[in-house]
């Protein structure tokens, strides 16, 4: 007996023996199987060809006892990936918090004088230094109506405009680098004359 | 009326399976194997390793187990199954042929013990299509078997036989029409 000229509708045998076919083309091919006796043929002979492979035995229980443990991740951490990523914003975010933080202390810790009347004096970096004289964090003449310093005990933002251009001429005459050891850079206080 | 082989019912599937598994649960291990096993065997010893089919089939699922994190589920686990054991095979093969001529090559060369054994319990019919399979080529026989005895679709018998869907339908086809030869003469 010959084969079926439809290769497709032998194609789609093997699927409707397995049930690996939908309802409307399983109707479709059962009803070009009634009417060709090549396909009703190939379709017993698929069949026997199934029913003929023996399954020899296999020892489940020796397979699963040679089978490896599972790899398990307790944490999110196992990834390499992850821990890359984790160890870079470790990285990061300790940078900007070093900034941050060194930023904030640098108005209290650079000696700053401004039109004469306050005093800013660092706070000691090493309680340590022999040579590093205790003194407040900052010293402000701020009652006076009539002073012309200018208190920086306060952030920047309670300045008013001519506060700042007053702070921006001054700064002017100070070097913006630390370009000296901090022991330096401690000494000396510059104190104005009023505040004597 | 044509009867249809009906799939299964609501059982877990393969990837809740192995989803347990890597939970430890050693059931599920266990429930993967007796599902799978089978079809393993059947495809090991179709493609010629009949006497260390249990040894080949441990062997598969001992590399797949090792190498679940690496199984993206693209295709399916039984056809990933297949073809590690398939490259299982073909190693033995390889060493098989370093070990020198005298040792018979089991590439799908007929008549051997197995088939001796065959005639004397199994029907004649079903002795004939056994003949009939084993005058295929390795090629068309394994395409052949994972298409009529699996169930593989031709993309998925593509993946494990490391050739085309287009090609491994024209090998079934090729097979198909030599086997009914060899049946019905």
């Amino acid at each position: 007996m010959g084969d079926c000229e439809s290769a497709e509708m032998r194609d789609a045998l093997p699927d409707l023996m397995f049930g690996e076919i939908d309802a409307a083309r399983r109707a479709e091919v059962q009803a070009h199987i009634d009417t060709c006796p090549e396909c009703t043929a190939e379709l017993a002979l698929l069949k026997r060809v199934r029913a003929s492979a023996r399954v020899p035995a296999v020892d489940v229980n020796r397979v699963v006892s040679a089978l490896p443990a599972p790899r398990r991740q307790t944490s999110v951490f196992r990834s390499p990936v992850l821990r890359m990523a984790a160890a870079l914003a470790l990285m990061i975010g300790g940078a900007t918090w070093y900034a941050n933080a060194r930023d904030e202390a640098s108005p209290t810790t650079s000696p700053v004088q401004v039109a004469g009347t306050s005093v800013v004096t660092p706070a000691p970096l090493d309680s340590a230094l022999p040579s590093v004289t205790r003194q407040p964090s900052v010293t402000t003449v701020a009652t006076a109506p009539a002073a012309k310093g200018i208190s920086l005990d306060g952030g920047l933002s309670d300045f008013s405009d001519a506060e700042l251009q007053t702070l921006l001429a001054s700064l002017d005459s100070f070097e913006s680098t630390v370009t000296v050891e901090p022991r330096d850079v401690l000494e000396p206080v510059i104190e104005s004359e009023e505040v004597r | 009326m044509t009867e249809f082989i009906e799939s299964g019912t609501a059982a877990p599937t393969d990837a809740e399976l192995i989803e347990r598994w890597r939970k430890g649960d050693q059931r599920a291990a266990t429930a993967l194997v007796e599902r799978h096993a089978p079809a393993l065997a059947r495809f090991a010893a179709s493609s010629g390793a009949r006497e260390e089919v249990d040894e080949l089939v441990q062997d598969t699922f001992v590399r797949a187990f090792g190498a679940l994190d690496g199984f993206r589920g693209e295709s399916s686990f039984r056809t990933w199954l297949f073809t590690i054991e398939k490259r299982l095979l073909l190693d033995r093969r390889r060493a098989e042929r370093r070990r020198g001529p005298h040792e018979e090559l089991r590439d799908g060369t007929s008549a051997t013990e197995y088939d001796a054994l065959d005639g004397l319990l199994a029907d004649e019919s079903e002795a004939a299509v056994r003949r009939a399979i084993d005058t295929l080529s390795p090629t068309q026989r394994e395409v052949f078997l994972l298409r009529v005895v699996e169930g593989l679709s031709y993309k998925e018998i593509a993946d494990v036989a490391g050739t085309t869907e287009g090609a491994a339908r024209v090998h079934y086809h090729h097979a198909m029409r030599a086997v009914k030869e060899s049946v019905h003469g």
